[in-house]
């Protein structure tokens, strides 16, 4: 399995801190909006974590007509320079967010700083 | 820089939404939170509004660092004229709902007028949308957020919403957001439900700069290690604040069977080890690095009858105060009063005095539609369907302990101050806790000063009266600010502004916030509610306790023997109003108005 990262639902609290910290860590400002990771409710005790697998299905990949997504070893990578904002990628997956301000997708880079930062130590990178 | 300085105006008769800038002037007076929305409801709303009427306005303000990585930076106020008091109301929640209503690029929404039939809002930005809501009318408030979320197509709506409580005009219903988070006190819940405003939905389209990252960042991490090092800290991670209650039937200020005493035999039964086992699931509200909110379910119940509870003060008035000794008991209470939308302090309260008015013949089984062999939890469901659907004694109970007193020949009987119920906290067995409810500026009320942790600790001189009106006013200035910052009390230690806020503020907004302009701006928010509440005939006269906490003593417990008399509460009245700035009446004088700088931006009544 290729690298990525986890959430464990056992110890996730759902504060989303990662997203806040994601947000800040590629933009240098706030909002969830532009996070790469999200934790979303889904019952009155339950939540839900999407965040890119790096799987090596990458539909994503598939369906990017310009190459802008693609595999790089084991990673699925993004060159916002070929992008034209067709938005397929997340027509296809789910764990890919649309940043409505650049019309560009979000992907997890696997920075890993949500990692160092998340209070409950719930989120790892799975190597 | 951590404000956008605009705000939405929702023209709910017209169906319109408008924006307009909050002026620079507003926003260094008056912050955010707590201080924005009692602003604009001073400057807004005539005091004699009907609050259910046409002509009154819920101000709705996320606080200044809500949006950012503050730690615990997740609350937002609610500010109107409270249908249950008559009187200033504000409240505020945690979870998520106000991060994301900051995000959409506003610092205060305005709900005004009165939407012809039920409706859902729906705020992405800039975007408002009215969607009728017809079809939710008459839904909880879990299936109402599942089902409009659902509607949306987008998981990351964050959604608020009112019960069939709201809907009927529950005088204490409250409105809720993210399942499970309330603003819970005063009725705004009834305000909504006569707006017709059934649910607001908000997404955050914004992103939001700090004028300083380098410098914010430094500071949250100040902070996290603050909050760390706090001792308080662990303990609420791990235990939630229904850890208190042990210890404060230990301690003898948890309310037993409507106030009446203190000792509770069944405690071993509902206490803290024993809900510990029932969790199943830790949660935080936004931004939140302590998680005190642990979630468990009823098991009478569906998978879906989850809470995030029960808190102490749930337990404490759902439980101990109405007799209930069985904890699935008191967490069915709490999902009911969570699906209905009401606040479960209040209707503790109410349920805890008709129980133990039938003891003193003042009421009967009959009457209530309650039979003794119904077990204590079985009864209290009962009060609070009634109540919920205003079916039966219901109606009435509805009303608030006050009205339901007066009108059932038992007025002493209701625990409340100026119309606002009793939190779990008997104040014959604390004089500060006595004078924070009797200062309060929306009744009664634990959140607006706590001195209770410092008494036991033995910071202050616990059974005297000493020092407490010093502290009452130092703390609830500062805890004014707190709620203009959006930020949770717990992690911070209940008000207590360390540096670690001021320099969160200042390095988010670029101008220098101190300690000392926050707390002036607490003060500022202080006096605009009592000259609110003034013009609406409060003065010292409504600034007393019930009757019976200064003439019956506390008959068992750690505090046998203890009554705050009409003298001690005139003392801590008397040194309280002077540390304010007012007079003998306890109303702002011209002086004190202008030497907060509140002269240029409001009237001081003459009353």
């Amino acid at each position: 399995m290729p690298p990525h990262i986890e959430v464990d639902l056992e110890l996730c609290t759902g504060c989303r801190t990662c997203e806040q910290v994601c947000v800040f860590a590629h933009e240098g400002v706030f909002g969830p909006v532009r996070a790469r990771i999200h934790i979303l409710r889904r019952g009155v005790l339950t939540f839900e974590a999407k965040v890119c697998t790096h799987c090596a299905e990458a539909r994503c990949v598939a369906a990017c007509p310009t190459g802008a997504l693609a595999r790089k070893g084991n990673k699925t990578v993004f060159d916002a320079g070929l992008c034209t904002g067709c938005g397929e990628c997340v027509q296809v997956c789910d764990l890919l967010f649309w940043d409505e301000e650049r019309q560009q997708p979000l992907i997890c880079d696997l920075c890993a700083r949500c990692v160092r930062r998340c209070p409950e130590k719930a989120i790892r990178v799975v190597k | 820089m951590t404000w956008f300085r605009r705000l939405l105006r929702i023209d709910l008769t017209r169906q319109q939404a408008t924006v307009e800038e909050i002026p620079t002037a507003f926003i260094e007076a008056f912050v955010g939170g707590k201080g924005l929305g009692t602003y604009y409801l001073y400057r807004e709303i005539d005091p004699r509004v009907d609050p259910l009427g046409t002509e009154n306005k819920v101000f709705i303000a996320p606080g200044a660092l809500n949006g950012t990585l503050t730690p615990a930076a997740s609350r937002y106020e609610m500010v109107t004229r409270s249908p249950l008091t008559g009187l200033y109301l504000d409240c505020n929640a945690g979870g998520h709902f106000g991060p994301e209503l900051k995000l959409t690029g506003h610092d205060l929404l305005i709900l005004e007028g009165q939407s012809p039939q039920p409706v859902a809002l729906v705020i992405e930005g800039d975007v408002v949308q009215f969607r009728p809501a017809s079809h939710l009318w008459g839904r909880s408030i879990y299936e109402t957020e599942t089902a409009l979320r659902a509607e949306l197509g987008d998981p990351r709506f964050r959604i608020a919403s009112i019960g069939p409580a709201g809907e009927r005009l529950v005088k204490f219903a409250c409105v809720s957001n993210d399942y499970s988070r309330q603003i819970g006190r005063g009725g705004l819940g009834a305000v909504f439900g006569a707006k017709r405003v059934k649910a607001i939905a908000v997404r955050g389209t914004r992103t939001l700069p700090v004028a300083d990252p380098d410098a914010f960042m430094d500071a949250v991490d100040a902070a996290l290690r603050h909050i760390f090092e706090n001792p308080w800290v662990p303990h609420k991670r791990e235990h939630g604040t229904i850890g208190s209650l042990d210890d404060n039937h230990t301690l003898g200020i948890v309310p037993v069977y409507n106030f009446t005493r203190s000792v509770f035999e069944g405690i071993d039964r509902v206490d803290s080890t024993v809900f510990g086992k029932l969790v199943e699931a830790r949660l935080a509200c936004a931004v939140c690095p302590v998680a005190c909110s642990k979630g468990t379910r009823w098991r009478g119940g569906s998978e879906s009858d989850g809470i995030e509870g029960p808190e102490y003060e749930t337990a404490a008035l759902l439980g101990l105060n109405c007799l209930v000794d069985d904890p699935q008991d008191i967490i069915h209470a709490n999902l009911l009063c969570n699906q209905a939308g009401m606040d479960t302090i209040s209707a503790g309260v109410v349920v805890g005095m008709v129980l133990a008015a039938v003891d003193e013949s003042l009421i009967s089984w009959d009457e209530l539609g309650l039979s003794l062999d119904m077990s204590r939890g079985e009864m209290v469901t009962r009060l609070l369907e009634r109540i919920a659907r205003r079916e039966g004694i219901g109606d009435l109970l509805a009303e608030g302990a006050r009205a339901a007193g007066e009108a059932l020949g038992f007025p002493d009987l209701a625990p409340q101050v100026k119309g606002l119920e009793f939190p779990a906290y008997d104040p014959r067995v604390s004089p500060g806790m006595a004078l924070a409810y009797m200062t309060s500026d929306r009744g009664a009320c634990h959140l607006r000063s706590y001195p209770f942790g410092r008494e036991v600790s033995g910071v202050l001189p616990w059974f005297s009266l000493e020092q407490k009106a010093e502290f009452v006013k130092r703390q609830q200035d500062e805890k004014a600010a707190q709620e203009c910052l959006g930020v949770c009390q717990f992690p911070y230690g209940i008000g207590l502004l360390t540096d670690d806020l001021p320099n969160l503020l200042s390095a988010a907004s670029g101008e220098e916030w101190s300690y000392e302009r926050l707390c002036a701006v607490g003060e500022r928010i202080w006096n605009l509610s009592r000259a609110f509440n003034a013009q609406l005939g409060v003065d010292r006269r409504a600034d007393y306790l019930p009757r019976r906490f200064s003439e019956v003593p506390m008959p068992d417990g750690m505090g046998a023997g203890q009554a705050l008399s009409r003298a001690d509460q005139d003392w801590l009245l008397d040194r309280y109003y002077c540390l304010r700035g007012w007079d003998d009446r306890g109303l702002p004088t011209p002086e004190t108005w202008e030497q907060l700088g509140l002269g240029g931006l409001a009237d001081l009544p003459t009353c």
